[in-house]
């Protein structure tokens, strides 16, 4: 405690990073579940366009990435169901497209500098006071949708047409997981860079799928595994001198490799 | 007396190719029906128009006497999907109470006591008392096509649909899994069953809807045996059925 109190600074990449890490975590679940792991990863170029945008109006990074990043996780949606392309396309189409276009909006804007480079690498401990408001906000909201909604998500996730003919609003809830998704992309993207956001959002679920026995394990060790990636991360981070974003998602990987590894001892 | 399902000059087609084309057809309560027909007939089409999946280009579809658009009693039809054990990979960790209680995830009307209760009576009637903490991919592929089985009447629905349901089941839990619908349906669940295996036909079911686009055959499963058009598709094989009496 005496540590906290004399690295005050640490406090909002504590608690926002906790919040995100659960967060992400929880959501991840949903992604694998719908052999969708790669949209977040995605939706982190899409997300670069909005910041690019923020460049070019001189105003709101993070709002333009919010907005951008939460209408393409929709038209992911939308252009599955209707193009009938495959889904690995799509997401391969939206994540080089947003990219590029991220790239010519932020040259435009005069911003292709170490300004749009922070955004690639992140930096948790940059974490403000109120973004980390916002991330425990965040998490409260996701921790609300599972706790009324978390059963018709699963069915949808694991199967959707069975799902549907249950009477679900299979499209709601699949808007509900795309929104959230893009919510803690672009707040990941601030705490561990959009290269390694969907890292921290795919990982601690996979881990948890290795061992959990049933839905209501699932969830919690998901959860967990979330909170000791940011929890190990950060604290190899400072005592090693080492870039927390990349300290943060080898540690999710070192909780992967052990449930993995626990899971063929069993 | 309404029929459950009443199907009215249907039609459907996949990018302008014709799938099903005027079909009519009716059941009533306590009916045990085979669809059947080659592949590409329409059957797996016409199952999905009837749980609201697509919707017909033409005709009409009611279900309790109510047009499907008007239509949002879902909890009295159960729905097995095609290959829905194929789902069922090594990292879905679901229970198999789990698995039952997601066929009453659209039930925010039911308390939890009423929920469990529900996945305990599913899970009996279709034989798996007991196995509700077993991990749904530890089980055999006939054990988990009841669960899905089961998933589908915790709704305790009056309606029953199910596409081939025992694809890439041993014969001897197929047998079983038709004897349970047996069962069911004596219990008064009205159930249509897609299916390619005729002999299911002659054993087990009482009517018998066979497609190939249009309906060329719906009635008792005695006359499909001799019906000439219905032999002229399912191939000489199947034309020497032998148990028609």
């Amino acid at each position: 405690m005496t540590f906290l109190r004399e690295y005050t600074f640490l406090w909002p990449a504590l608690v926002g990073g906790l919040a995100l890490g659960v967060a992400g975590a929880l959501i991840g679940i949903f992604l694998i579940l719908r052999r969708d792991s790669l949209l977040p990863h995605a939706l982190t170029h899409v997300a670069l366009v909005g910041v690019a945008l923020g460049f070019l109006t001189t105003r709101w990074p993070l709002l333009w990435a919010l907005g951008v990043t939460v209408l393409a996780a929709f038209a992911v949606l939308e252009i599955r169901e209707r193009a009938g392309i495959y889904e690995d396309t799509a997401v391969g189409i939206l994540a080089g497209l947003g990219m590029a276009l991220a790239l010519v909006l932020a040259s435009v804007a005069g911003s292709y500098d170490v300004r749009l480079l922070s955004y690639l690498f992140g930096n948790i401990l940059a974490l403000s006071a109120s973004e980390a408001l916002l991330a425990v906000a965040l998490a409260f909201l996701v921790a609300g949708v599972l706790a009324s909604r978390g059963e018709a998500l699963f069915f949808v996730a694991f199967d959707e047409e069975s799902a549907a003919t249950c009477g679900l609003r299979v499209r709601l809830l699949k808007f509900w997981l795309a929104a959230l998704t893009a919510a803690l992309v672009v707040l990941g993207m601030r705490m561990v860079g959009l290269l390694l956001v969907s890292a921290l959002m795919v990982i601690p679920g996979a881990a948890a799928l290795e061992i959990a026995h049933g839905l209501r394990q699932c969830y919690l060790f998901s959860a967990l595994f979330g909170a000791l990636s940011v929890l190990g991360g950060l604290a190899a981070a400072v005592l090693f001198n080492l870039p927390p974003s990349g300290a943060i998602v080898l540690f999710s990987g070192l909780l992967f490799l052990l449930s993995f590894g626990l899971r063929r001892l069993k | 007396m309404i029929p459950v399902v009443e199907v009215e000059k249907v039609s459907f087609s996949y990018d302008g190719e014709p799938v099903l084309e005027g079909v009519s057809f009716r059941l009533f309560s306590g009916d045990f029906c085979a669809l059947i027909g080659p592949n590409g007939s329409g059957k797996s089409t016409l199952l999905k128009i009837l749980v609201g999946l697509l919707r017909p280009q033409e005709g009409q579809v009611r279900l309790f006497g109510k047009p499907l658009s008007e239509f949002r009693q879902w909890h009295r039809v159960g729905y097995v999907p095609q290959k829905v054990t194929a789902l069922v990979d090594r990292v879905v960790p679901l229970t198999v109470a789990e698995t039952v209680a997601l066929g009453l995830a659209a039930r925010q009307d039911l308390s939890r006591q009423e929920r469990h209760l529900r996945v305990v009576r599913a899970l009996e009637r279709v034989g798996l008392a007991g196995k509700e903490n077993r991990l749904l991919r530890e089980l055999s592929g006939g054990q988990q096509q009841r669960v899905f089985l089961a998933r589908a009447l915790a709704g305790e629905p009056e309606l029953l649909l199910l596409d081939e349901p025992t694809t890439g089941v041993d014969f001897a839990s197929q047998e079983r899994f038709y004897e349970l619908l047996g069962k069911l349906n004596q219990e008064g669940l009205t159930i249509l069953i897609v299916t390619h295996d005729i002999g299911v036909v002659d054993r087990h079911v009482k009517q018998v809807a066979c497609l190939n686009r249009r309906l060329v055959f719906h009635g008792d499963h005695h006359q499909f045996c001799r019906h000439p058009e219905v032999c002229g598709f399912t191939g000489p094989r199947h034309h020497l059925v032998g148990h028609c009496h």
